[in-house]
């Protein structure tokens, strides 16, 4: 059966190319790109409004016209490999610290300009804390705080539930080893977080004795720091119920789980949460000591319009933005400034904390929430997590030994049975086929 | 490798509660009038417009809700319900097509119900089963998603290692890992292929 | 007549196994509880949330989005499609089974190296990404499901019946349109819907070739939310309508076709 396949084909061609050819000169192609902006960032983690106002904001500073392209992402990994691999022209991207440090030490970055002309430089109002941080970071010559400007920050510690475990256990890092409480914990499903648990966890001794920091700890990276935390995770993962990814909250709102591993940002919309269904849920940073995070923004390689970019940068740190970006995230902010300082203290709260690392001198009892600003006693056992660098892929491999593994016995048997099976029917098969040619040939003659 | 192996047996053991469940399904499906079956399967279709994520974390919740904790009994739940449908579709389009001569011929030649059924009914549609497999085996290894939920990421399926890899930038490991897969496939359809070819060639899909 | 009984109640059961999951999402749209599985209470707020939304990040430009690009890419490879199966039927036997073999490839590869190869092509190729490159990757792993949708169909049908035609003074083009396509017609709807289903539900595929400009397809839409904040409340009525709306349409063309046949 012939068919004239030139005209189907032809018919189908144009088709497709005319869709291609209406697609392809959409639009927004042709606006012109110093008027967008695109921006890379986190799901939830702005306020929606600002997207709106900020182009309002730019042309009375610039008199120029602006428009805002907004994209979200949920994993750092799949952000750098949009910029590495398909360099993708964000203007702004906003990376954890980690990942921040290897896209500095990778060359995927360009210096933030300060340069505003008539407008304040409202960058100045990043705490000093956070600031300092950055010189960590600094690699290759280049100065960490000139390519990146911190947006959010936070601390990990332990979610729980108050009724179902005590204030003194989760005060320690060991509630995740403690068998008692099997069945009942959370654990990230990321190996950042696993990593920095685990080793503390490991060398406690030696941290409380001064013989190593928590800093050193999180990031040395030895051979024998790495063999210590795949023994640990092993010896936890009885323990847990599972690695949690999205949903730690909504198991511990219904209460199926005791405890997990949170960040505080997380732990303050979940508490709010639980609290709204009767569950008490709080949180705690273990005495041994734990991690200090940050988001920060950054102009990526590839970006277009890096003036828009600082520009926007800048309006962010206004202390009233600051602030809005904070309630519509939970997260708390980087910037300092004293009407942020205003809108945090609580006078209903009875206990006080000090928060002068933070605020500056002569803040050492304020009335805030602890749990979404940390006390100086905590943010003192907490040290920032490093990339991994060169180690990256020592360390994956260790993690995916110690989470992996959950063949046994019977499935084995299963699977050579079927392949058995498998190989014997192919066998029969083809035995039978050449029977039958047998047969046929053996007619013929 | 521990999970690559270990995925082939949830694969299987998933693949073949598909069949089993589905065959009986897709079997009183064709035996319905065509107006009924038809919008019947469509039923069947239907649940898999539910965004996935959606669908998976309401299992989720199902089985919360009976009180059922979380582990390989909900990863096979979750596996079945997910691809259940793709499994009758085929099965069922391969019954419909069946002649009903040959089933007349058969019953007519002396047959009894079960030897009609096994020697006639079923042969026939062994083209719709194994395009049914083809469409439930491989997926199963390869999709992550449905094992983080549904069990807390407790059990590890291949396609995780391989999600895990390519997000955390061993992209050639993760990229070794499927080539290795499709190897394995190509072969066992090729070596399938050269005793079925006649077979695999009146089936299909739909 | 017991047989009728068991064999309906099969189904039945199989039917209800298969709907709970999505009862359960419907009954807890009526609550506003952030969590699934919380109930706080009757309320419809959930449903007039639906429809407002910013402009960026809203889940209704996202759902519009999705509805397009799952159209656009089903149709399109329904012809592409119907095109192959046609082809590959006037193949020889070995050229054919080597092209049937290339063409479960989509079908058997895991999503996420289909996606990241379908990235690195449009990467190494220069296209900008965006909807374009969307559409173009969605209907690369939709085509091979109509081919096995369609090809069935063409080895059942009659030889003659196109060569009949064309006896009887037809063109080619005439003879496909009248004789060869109707008698394709239901596999090519089946092929369409499954290739609808198929985009619609697709996720990491729709992540990697997304582009930067801010696109959207509800896919990613709840995915960027499950990360972050936890599922958005609002996704539950949202499902709860397409689905309603997917089951009377569908008891419609029921009635329909009942009522043609009489």
């Amino acid at each position: 059966m012939k068919i004239n396949l030139n005209q189907l084909l032809k018919s189908s061609f144009l088709l497709v190319a005319l869709l291609v050819v209406n697609f392809v000169s959409t639009p927004s192609q042709a606006q012109d790109r110093q008027q967008v902006l695109k921006i890379y960032n986190w799901a939830d983690y702005i306020d929606e409004d600002l997207l709106t106002e900020f182009p309002v904001w730019y042309k009375e500073q610039t008199g120029e016209e602006i428009k805002i392209v907004y994209q979200t992402f949920d994993m750092n990994e799949v952000m750098y490999t949009k910029i590495d691999l398909g360099k993708e022209d964000f203007d702004l991207a906003c990376p954890t610290q980690a990942v921040m440090q290897r896209m500095i030490h990778n060359d995927l970055l360009l210096p933030i300009s300060r340069e505003f002309g008539v407008t304040p430089n409202y960058m100045n109002n990043m705490s000093p804390f956070i600031v300092d941080r950055l010189d960590d970071f600094s690699a290759k010559g280049k100065n960490a705080a000139d390519y990146a400007m911190p947006y959010m920050w936070g601390v990990s510690g332990i979610l729980y539930n108050t009724k179902l475990i005590s204030d003194d256990e989760v005060n320690s890092w060991g509630c995740f080893w403690n068998p008692k409480n099997k069945g009942k914990m959370l654990m990230k499903d990321s190996y950042w977080d696993a990593y920095s648990t685990a080793v503390v966890w490991g060398y406690k001794n030696e941290i409380a004795q001064g013989k190593r920091s928590v800093f050193s700890v999180t990031n040395d990276h030895t051979a024998q720091d790495i063999k210590l935390v795949e023994e640990q995770l092993k010896a936890m993962k009885p323990n847990l119920a599972g690695w949690e990814a999205d949903f730690g909250k909504d198991m511990m709102t219904k209460g199926e789980i005791w405890f997990c591993y949170a960040w505080n940002g997380d732990a303050v919309w979940a508490i709010e949460e639980a609290a709204e269904v009767g569950v008490t849920l709080d949180f705690a940073v273990p005495t041994e000591g734990s991690n200090v995070w940050f988001d920060c923004w950054v102009i990526p390689k590839y970006a277009k319009n890096t003036k828009a970019a600082s520009y926007f940068l800048n309006y962010l740190c206004q202390p009233e933005i600051a602030l809005r970006n904070m309630d519509v995230s939970g997260y708390c902010s980087a910037v300092a400034a004293p009407e942020i300082l205003e809108a945090v203290v609580d006078s209903t709260l009875e206990e006080t904390y000090n928060l002068s690392y933070f605020f500056g001198p002569g803040n050492d009892s304020l009335k805030v929430n602890p749990v979404q600003y940390p006390d100086k006693s905590v943010v003192e056992r907490c040290a920032i997590i490093n990339d991994y660098l060169d180690k990256n892929d020592e360390v994956l491999e260790m993690w995916s030994r110690a989470k992996g593994d959950s063949l046994f016995g019977g499935m084995i048997y299963l699977i050579i049975g079927v392949i058995v099976l498998l190989a014997s029917w192919i066998v029969f098969r083809q035995v039978q086929k050449a029977k039958s040619k047998k047969r046929r040939l053996g007619k013929r003659k | 490798m521990h999970t690559f192996v270990f995925s082939i047996g949830v694969a299987l053991i998933t693949t073949f509660i598909c069949l089993v469940l589905g065959y009986p399904a897709a079997y009183i499906l064709s035996r319905m009038e065509s107006k009924t079956a038809k919008i019947m399967v469509l039923l069947f279709i239907l649940p898999m417009w539910v965004n996935f994520l959606i669908r998976t974390l309401a299992t989720v919740a199902l089985f919360d809700f009976m009180r059922i904790p979380l582990g390989q009994g909900s990863l096979y739940f979750g596996m079945v319900y997910n691809f259940l449908p793709f499994m009758i579709y085929p099965i069922y389009n391969s019954l419909q097509k069946t002649e009903k001569s040959l089933i007349e011929a058969a019953q007519d030649l002396g047959a009894n119900p079960r030897q009609v059924f096994f020697k006639t009914i079923l042969p026939l549609s062994i083209p719709g089963i194994s395009s049914g497999i083809m469409m439930v085996f491989m997926p199963v290894i390869s999709t992550f998603a449905i094992a983080e939920l549904l069990t807390i990421n407790n059990i590890k399926l291949f396609g995780t290692t391989l999600q895990e890899n390519i997000y955390n930038g061993m992209w050639n490991y993760g990229a070794a890992l499927s080539l290795i897969m499709l190897l394995l496939i190509g072969l066992t359809s090729l070596l399938n292929g050269e005793g079925n070819v006649k077979a695999a060639e009146e089936g299909g899909l739909i | 007549m017991m047989k009728r009984i068991l064999s309906n109640s099969y189904i039945g059961l199989l039917l209800v196994m298969l709907y709970a999951p999505i009862l359960i999402i419907i009954i807890f749209s009526f609550t506003e509880a952030k969590v699934l599985g919380n109930w706080t209470g009757f309320s419809f707020k959930l449903y007039t949330n639906l429809f407002q939304g910013g402009v960026h990040h809203s889940l209704s430009s996202a759902l519009w989005n999705t509805l397009i690009i799952g159209l656009v890419a089903a149709f399109v490879s329904m012809l592409l499609g119907t095109v192959a199966a046609i082809g590959i039927y006037n193949l020889k036997p070995r050229a054919r089974k080597a092209v049937q073999l290339v063409n479960s490839i989509p079908i058997l590869n895991p999503d996420i190296i289909t996606a990241i190869s379908l990235f690195l092509l449009f990467v190494s190729l220069g296209f900008s990404q965006g909807y374009t490159t969307v559409i173009l990757a969605h209907i690369s792993f939709c085509t091979p499901y109509v081919v096995l949708s369609v090809y069935p169909r063409l080895r059942q049908m009659n030889d003659n019946l196109y060569e009949a035609a064309l006896d009887l003074g037809a063109t080619p083009f005439y003879a496909l349109r009248k004789v060869l396509l109707p008698e394709l017609r239901p596999g090519m709807i089946s092929g369409f819907i499954l290739a609808f289903t198929l985009s619609i539900d697709d996720f990491v595929v729709t992540l990697f070739t997304i582009g930067n400009e801010g696109l959207e397809t509800l896919s990613t839409y709840i995915y960027a939310d499950a990360r972050k904040g936890g599922l958005t409340p609002e996704l539950r009525p949202l499902s709860a309508i397409i689905f309603i709306t997917v089951l009377v349409l569908l008891l419609i063309i029921n009635q329909r076709a009942a009522k043609k046949r009489l």
